[in-house]
């Protein structure tokens, strides 16, 4: 058995305190002169063996709480024979090697200390009963050798330690492991250990061997030990965050999903989790997380903001908070250039081609992406450069010139959108032969919606409803349920397609007479969407419906290829590339989480990817160019997170090691042997507690009942 | 220095009361005592011959006409019943943590009833005695001979271990009729003659009853610290903690007293427990009243 605190069992002393009191405060006896003094000696015979036997049996219990407090105060443990340190305590000679993992899960708070500090002290108690030579690494950001040479005086190899703190990266330990083998390849003849101190989950990770020793020479024994002493780490990590937009609850909703995974052997009910903009929390929320469950918490939020703005969803209440908080940019929304050609203008607004597009497009109600629209009659549509675009919509043009349906079909291949909608002045000859290529199917000519339903019905129906969705398509995936709000718009004509076996396009929507009414097709980097109706209520009443305003959205940002924000991380230690994409900024000032500031210039190779490399502190990172352009809009940063890879230190759960796997099971389990007993001596000292009690009481109630 | 055992308020008190021995002796109400004298009375006894010297006016001449014979008629007297007060004059006696000791109280208890017996007309004696006998005095009728009770009772002199069975063996010697035996002790002599020696009394014709006089704190033993017990009549000591043997020491107490009681009643003798912690007044009440 050992202790902790060793010093503390002086106080087994106060023992004897008990019979002192006893002592010093026991009277003389008083003398009475008695008659009966007969009886007296007949109860004597009968009682005092027994009472002399409770006094002593309560002064005894009095003395062992006294010696209990020391003992447990004294923190005291068994240490199985088999501690794979147990071999270094009082070793005599030999080289040992420490090598500390100050990765940062080694910040993880197990009681009052990290466990940075229990390898510290793990250290310290094994150099004050070891007498060889001592050298120290640590793999922390990098990999360091404060005491690279084995020596056997300690104080640098302690200041070293003491001035130890986690770093942000997690992948240093087996480049330490190999440092480690060096050194101690170096060292004079004898025993020669290297010492690991990290993780459950590090000590059991595999690790680098070491070298085969050298002609005589011992092998080099590695010992892993677990800082936790094998006591549960549960640990809680946010491991992925997904940006969306929600545009379906608003204008400027945007969706947070944020997975967060429960790395412990017990559930956890009502984990809180929160939300942040700008450094404010804007959304509470609770999760319930089995034991190594994963679970998503959804946020919604509306992001006003022309700048981009920082963004966390943090955990509350983890032992370990570096993983506790996901952050991220919420950007303003991406700049699309759309083209839209009015092939039906009209002085009344309302009953332009065009109004309702408008509208659905407008800043106010775009969310995700800010739409910057032109619109062009055909006639000077003829003329427009259309690399100055991102989208061409194309609303009731009849016809279109052979060099435009080049331009088009050129323009698509080169990574543009083209959106094709039908209406009266369609001519299905003409457009087919400007934009064969490009469509998903050729046009055959305008059909009355419900004729064939007509029929078979009697004749009464003048309208088809949308009723086939493909639900696995991007425009699609906003809609919860698509049937719901986009099957109640009415079509009244739709422009009929000839039906192709091999044809490129994906039916997104069709009516219930099988028409389809929304195609897409992907023309090389290009996208491709035909709208079969109308853009405005010609053919139907789908415009004034509330699910068009998503769906003409949706259908841009498909074409655009900005259906999602990408909200992937860069890890600590990772490259950020740079999201300038304006060809005038040539430098960027970089400001990272502690302040400093990184100039980075762009690379002369137009090919080379232009990234930042110091990402050494998780947090955000501010992307500024240098100098400052006027007129340019604020460009997004980027953020670092460490790697929720390592998240998860518990070892490995072995009932019963077989006999090949001990070493391994071992060293993963090191710190497992050592049991703490001051738990156990607590309980003994409550029932000795509780004893003393039922002594007195039943004292009490003898001399009461007497 | 003499005890203080004569209460006149108690005496005047007492004035308008008879000692009917029976309650005393048996505990039944069954009137005032009858004197085994047989004389000049009310009550008609037995007839016998008549002899010379006897009153002429005692002859029972209807008798006469029966039988042709002088017969005088008897009748029975309610005078002269012969009652020894036996105090316990021992150590143990002589103890008393509240004002009064045992023998104080037993003197008082003696001399109240012989002040009745003596106003009633019957004669009183008194036999103090320890582990010997002490100083006796045979019964008298006369009114003085109270004084001299009282007198004895206030001077004798306290020591000695117990011993009740001799000072009933010795009344058993003096006591040539029936009479009435009264002892006040606390009985710590232990002796199992003790009811034994009182049955042969009571076989004997005299009627005895037992005034077992305790002290409250023998009764409920209030001690808490460690203590050395003395004792008062051999001075043996005996250290003990009170706390641990209270309940057995209260049960041993109590076993002894109803053994005696049980034992006595058994011989046809009334045995009364009497506390010092009860005034004396209550405590004479209740006997004349026959409670136990």
């Amino acid at each position: 058995m050992s202790f902790l605190a060793p010093a503390l069992l002086i106080g087994l002393l106060a023992a004897a305190i008990p019979p002192i009191i006893h002592l010093i405060f026991r009277r003389k006896p008083k003398v009475v002169r008695f008659p009966a003094l007969e009886f007296i000696r007949r109860s004597q015979k009968k009682t005092m063996r027994r009472f002399r036997m409770k006094q002593i049996l309560l002064m005894l219990v009095r003395s062992l709480l006294m010696a209990l407090v020391a003992f447990a105060v004294a923190r005291p443990f068994l240490r199985g024979a088999a501690e794979p340190t147990a071999a270094l305590e009082g070793a005599q000679g030999g080289t040992v090697v420490f090598v500390v993992d100050a990765s940062w899960p080694m910040a993880y708070r197990l009681g009052d200390e990290s466990l940075l500090d229990r390898a510290r002290d793990k250290v310290e108690n094994l150099l004050d009963q070891f007498s060889g030579q001592a050298a120290l690494v640590i793999a922390g950001d990098r990999v360091e050798a404060p005491v690279g040479e084995p020596t056997g005086d300690f104080a640098a190899l302690r200041k070293a330690m003491a001035e130890l703190k986690p770093g942000h990266r997690a992948d240093r330990l087996a480049e330490g492991m190999a440092r480690a083998f060096d050194l101690v390849d170096e060292a004079p003849p004898g025993p020669r250990r290297v010492v690991v101190l990290t993780t459950a989950a590090g000590a059991a990770r595999p690790l680098p061997e070491p070298p085969p020793a050298a002609g005589g020479l011992p092998p080099v024994e590695v010992i892993r030990v677990d800082a936790a002493d094998g006591a549960p780490v549960p640990n809680r990590a946010i491991v992925d965050v997904k940006l969306s937009p929600a545009p379906q609850l608003g204008a400027g909703q945007w969706r947070v999903d944020a997975r967060v995974a429960s790395y412990a052997d017990e559930p956890v009910q009502r984990l809180p989790v929160h939300l942040e903009v700008d450094g404010r929390v804007q959304v509470r929320g609770f999760l319930d997380l089995g034991p190594g469950q994963e679970a998503t918490k959804t946020f919604y939020t509306r992001l006003d903001a022309k700048d981009a703005t920082p963004a966390a969803v943090v955990l509350e209440g983890d032992a370990l908070e570096a993983d506790d908080t996901r952050r991220f940019w919420l950007q303003p929304a991406p700049r699309i250039r759309l083209l839209a050609v009015n092939g039906d203008p009209r002085p009344t607004p309302q009953l332009d081609e065009l109004f309702f597009l408008e509208r659905a497009l407008s800043p106010e109600t775009a969310a995700g992406a800010r739409v910057e629209l032109t619109v062009r009659g055909t006639d000077v549509f003829e003329d427009e450069d259309l690399d100055a675009y991102d989208v061409v919509v194309l609303a009731n043009v009849g016809e279109l010139s052979p060099t435009r349906g080049r331009a088009l079909d050129a323009f698509v291949r080169a990574g543009g959108g083209l959106l094709v909608t039908m209406g009266d002045r369609v001519k299905p000859q003409e457009l087919n032969a400007a934009l064969g290529p490009l469509l998903p199917r050729t046009l055959r000519d305008v059909r009355a919606a419900g004729d064939a339903a007509a029929l078979d019905e009697g004749g009464d129906r003048r309208s088809a409803r949308l009723s086939v969705f493909d639900r696995s398509h991007p425009i699609l995936r906003p809609f919860g349920d698509p049937a719901g709000s986009l099957g109640r718009a009415r079509v009244g004509r739709y422009m009929l397609l000839d039906p192709a076996a091999d044809a490129a396009g994906v039916v997104v929507m069709a009516t219930d007479d099988g028409a389809p009414f929304l195609l897409t097709r992907t023309v090389e980097r290009g996208r491709v969407a035909l709208l079969t109706g109308t853009l405005d209520r010609d053919w139907g009443d789908l415009p004034i419906r509330p699910a068009f305003l998503p769906l003409v959205q949706q259908i841009v940002r498909y074409l655009t290829r900005v259906a999602d924000m990408d909200t992937t991380p860069v890890l600590v230690g990772q490259t950020a590339p740079i999201p300038v994409e304006d060809p005038r900024v040539r430098r960027v000032s970089v400001q990272g989480p502690d302040g400093t500031r990184h100039l980075v210039e762009r690379p002369t190779d137009p090919e080379a990817p232009w990234v930042f490399e110091a990402t050494a502190l998780p947090g955000y990172y501010q992307v500024t160019p240098d100098p400052p352009l006027p007129g340019l809009v604020a460009l997004p940063g980027f953020a670092v997170a460490v790697d929720p890879a390592v998240s998860d230190l518990r070892g490995p759960r072995i009932e019963a090691p077989a006999a090949g796997e001990a070493d391994t099971v071992r060293a993963a389990l090191a710190g497992a042997k050592r049991t703490e007993l001051w738990h156990a001596a607590l309980l003994v000292l409550f029932v000795l507690l509780l004893a003393e009690g039922a002594l007195l009481f039943r004292r009490k109630r003898t001399q009461s009942a007497a | 220095m003499a005890r203080q055992i004569i209460d006149q308020a108690l005496l005047t008190r007492l004035a308008g009361l008879n000692l009917p021995v029976g309650q005393v002796v048996e505990g039944v109400l069954t009137g005032m005592h009858k004197s085994p004298h047989h004389g000049a009375s009310v009550e008609f006894a037995q007839h016998r011959e008549y002899v010379p010297g006897d009153e002429i006016r005692h002859i029972d001449w209807k008798a006469y006409g029966r039988s042709d014979r002088y017969s005088i008629k008897q009748y029975e007297d309610e005078t002269n019943l012969r009652a020894y007060l036996l105090v316990d004059t021992s150590g143990s006696m002589d103890y008393g943590r509240r004002g009064i000791t045992k023998l104080e109280y037993a003197a008082q208890l003696a001399a109240a009833l012989a002040w009745l017996l003596l106003r009633q007309g019957d004669a009183a004696g008194l036999l103090t005695f320890g582990e010997r006998l002490g100083h006796f005095l045979p019964p008298r009728a006369r009114g003085d001979h109270f004084w001299r009770i009282a007198s004895l009772l206030e001077a004798e002199p306290v020591g000695g271990a117990t011993n009740v069975v001799g000072a009933l063996q010795h009344v058993a010697e003096v006591a040539g009729r029936r009479s009435l035996i009264l002892v006040f002790s606390d009985c710590f002599d232990f002796d199992p003659k003790l009811a034994a020696v009182a049955r042969q009394l009571r076989r004997r014709g005299h009627r005895v009853a037992v005034f077992q006089v305790l002290d409250p704190d023998e009764l409920e033993f209030p001690f808490d610290e460690l203590t050395l017990f003395e004792d008062m009549e051999t001075d043996e000591r005996l250290l003990a903690d009170p706390r641990g043997m209270r309940e057995q020491y209260l049960l041993e107490i109590k076993a002894f007293c109803e053994s005696l009681r049980r034992d006595l009643l058994e011989g046809d003798v009334a045995c009364h427990r009497l506390s010092t912690g009860e005034p004396i007044e209550r405590a004479v009440l209740r006997i004349l009243q026959g409670a136990p």
